[in-house]
């Protein structure tokens, strides 16, 4: 499956295609201790992370937990304040725009979070839920936010009728389109999904997968899709970036990515991800990774995976491998890896 | 042919609530033979965890309580037993593990004394014997330096090491059952991988029967012989493993294998969701309890109950329409 053919606009998108471009982000998080509460060391979450995503895209974001993904997810959405680094969105930088300014551009860039139950308030009416946003931005007079609450239902499939009612009436399906609702409020641009599916029901995670894949079509969204589900990333995304502790190890084409992984951690994701198919679960080579993931307060030298690689050589201890894209690969395709591919 | 180790028989399992009955578990039959792994599949608020915890006489009454039906182990019905010999049971030969494993470990007491307890109890060690056996089965579950780890506390072991340690009790006593309740669902996928493939090579080695509690189909596909899906406190198909994936009989089995995105599914294809909700069980639909989500639902199935039918070489199918 391997191609070498550039896809037309992949390696080097024109600068106005891209609407979100991260550049060397870091967040280290403090931690104090001591008798004064000095900093005696930093949970590195994030630690260079470099990523553009293009206009009207889905980037999957995978990795497990305490990779950094939600972390970076938020970080882009100024939701925590980078250590280092630069986000552009949509040309402007973000990082250093002043609090009245950011806050405006919160318009255009919105979040869906992973707990249906604990992101609606359970004091607030579904209509209250909703017209917040709208209310933040003035949005208009009561008839025209009433009215612009029932479409929004309409669009994620909802009655417009339980505009009264509170979100505890709702399962938890209903509850993260109501979430969903809230997001797409004020017509954002670009919309980070933080594991919007993992607290679902697997009937009802098609459900609201099938709602995402729609409404990003409809109003022409981006998405950035953070999730640990192999299998609703690739569904889902056009591009995949694989994280770990805090960096990317492979980033490229959903089909590439899959089809033919470079870095050893995502071919180890891919195979040790269950599949509901038993003749294939029963013929794969399955790669069982020893150890867990290490402390990102300390984390390893050079090459962060290679204490659980079975492919790790000296040269991975010492040198942090570029993320660069690897012979036989399509050119859009980038591993971290010294060794990479099967 | 291996022996019949469990026989589930029209097991019901409500809770008296102010709202109502919950009928969380409604005449639920089945069976796992000697060094058998089942799994036990359905979404949340279905009953399975309710009917695992019923295996163990573990609901808590009030409100829940066992109104009918046998849960026969080795012959002996669990229902009927007192105290006693529920206690000689549990943790001997019968042993559950959970999803999280960090409520299920004791955090004021080492993982040493956690395993040493269990085994002094059942097996009737001393002491020294005891700390040998916590030793070798932390040794088993692959936990490194295993007689130093054996003193260290819960909150000193990762996620992944905690339910290997929960794993190491569970198996301590040679139990000829493990209760597996999502023993996966807080682990990270790698971590996941490890885990399963533990508990698979640990129960064959020892000829122990699981029955896998699970939302997870992959799981299911990787581990069982053979699968029991529950929908609204019913089992509504029971089969072979291969079976239930290649061939599944009830619509609500062949819905639930089409909502998951496959490999060979196009990006951004509709999946085929299952549209509505699971049912209230205080208030179930007359019928057939999938009967209004079906796609296939006919008048019949509003009004009647479809009941377990055997349709093929070991499949039931509680349905009037299967296929």
């Amino acid at each position: 499956m391997a191609t070498t053919m550039p896809q037309p606009g992949a390696a080097a998108p024109a600068q106005n295609d891209v609407l979100v471009d991260i550049r060397g982000l870091k967040v280290h998080f403090p931690i104090r201790g001591g008798l004064i509460g000095q900093t005696v060391a930093a949970v590195k979450a994030v630690d260079g992370v470099d990523l553009q995503i293009k206009r009207g895209e889905v980037l999957g974001l995978v990795g497990e937990s305490g990779c950094g993904k939600s972390t970076l997810g938020r970080a882009v959405l100024q939701l925590i304040k980078p250590t280092a680094g630069t986000v552009t969105f949509d040309g402007e930088e973000l990082t250093t725009m002043g609090t009245n300014h950011l806050r405006r551009k919160r318009a255009d860039m919105q979040m869906v979070f992973q707990d249906p139950y604990s992101s609606l308030d359970p004091r607030f009416t579904v209509g209250n839920v909703i017209n917040e946003p709208l209310g933040n931005f003035n949005y208009g007079n009561r008839a025209q936010t009433d009215e612009r609450i029932r479409y929004l239902l309409r669009v994620v499939g909802m009655s417009p009728n339980i505009l009264n009612r509170y979100a505890h009436e709702f399962s938890g399906g209903q509850r993260q389109r109501i979430g969903i609702a809230r997001a797409l409020a004020l017509n954002p641009k670009f919309i980070v999904a933080d594991e919007p599916i993992s607290a679902l029901d697997v009937s009802i995670q098609a459900q609201v997968l099938n709602l995402l894949a729609d409404l990003q079509s409809e109003f022409n969204l981006t998405y950035m899709f953070i999730a640990h589900n192999l299998s609703a990333i690739k569904h889902l995304s056009t591009r995949v970036a694989v994280m770990y502790l805090g960096h990317i190890a492979e980033i490229g084409p959903a089909d590439e990515v899959y089809a033919n992984p470079q870095h050893p951690y995502t071919i180890a994701l891919l195979s040790a991800s269950p599949y509901p198919d038993p003749d294939m679960e029963k013929t794969r080579k399955r790669i069982i990774l020893t150890g867990d993931v290490p402390s990102p307060v300390n984390p390893p030298s050079g090459c962060p995976f290679h204490t659980r690689c079975w492919k790790a050589q000296a040269i991975c201890r010492e040198q942090y491998p570029p993320l660069e894209s690897k012979p036989g690969t399509n050119v859009a395709h980038l591993a971290a890896c010294h060794f990479p591919g099967q | 042919m291996a022996e019949r180790l469990l026989d589930v028989q029209h097991l019901q399992t409500h809770f008296f609530t102010r709202g109502g009955v919950v009928k969380s578990v409604e005449d639920v039959s089945f069976y796992i033979d000697e060094g058998e792994t089942l799994g036990l599949v359905g979404e949340s608020g279905c009953g399975k965890s309710v009917t695992s915890l019923s295996l163990m006489r573990l609901i808590e009454s009030p409100p829940g309580k066992i109104v009918g039906g046998k849960v026969l182990f080795q012959g002996d019905d669990i229902v009927q037993m007192d105290e006693e010999e529920l206690h000689k049971l549990r943790g001997g030969k019968i042993a559950m593990i959970f999803q999280d494993p960090m409520t299920s470990l004791n955090p004021l007491f080492s993982v040493g004394f956690q395993i040493a307890e269990a085994v002094k109890t059942h097996l009737k060690l001393d002491d020294r014997a005891a700390t040998d056996r916590a030793v070798q089965m932390l040794d088993l579950v692959r936990i490194p330096e295993a007689r130093r780890r054996i003193d260290h506390f819960p909150h000193e072991f990762s996620g992944g090491m905690r339910q290997r340690v929960m794993i190491a009790i569970a198996l301590s006593c040679n139990p000829k059952l493990l209760i597996a309740d999502e023993p996966t669902t807080a682990l990270d996928v790698t971590i996941q991988a490890q885990v399963l493939d533990l508990m698979k090579g640990l129960a064959q080695e020892f000829n122990t029967a699981t029955l896998l509690i699970t939302h997870d189909l992959g799981v299911v596909a990787g581990t069982c012989e053979r699968v029991a899906v529950m929908y609204a406190g019913r089992i509504v198909e029971t089969a072979p493993t291969r079976t239930v994936f290649k061939n599944p009989a009830h619509p609500y089995t062949q819905a639930l294998l089409n909502a998951v995105p496959r490999a060979d599914t196009p990006r951004g294809a509709k999946l085929a969701a299952i549209g509505g909700q699971p049912p209230n069980l205080v208030n179930l639909p007359k019928g057939c309890p999938f009967a209004p989500r079906c796609r296939k639902a006919q008048a019949r199935c509003r009004v009647e109950l479809p009941l377990l039918e055997t349709v093929g070489p070991n499949q039931q199918v509680a349905c009037f329409y299967p296929y």
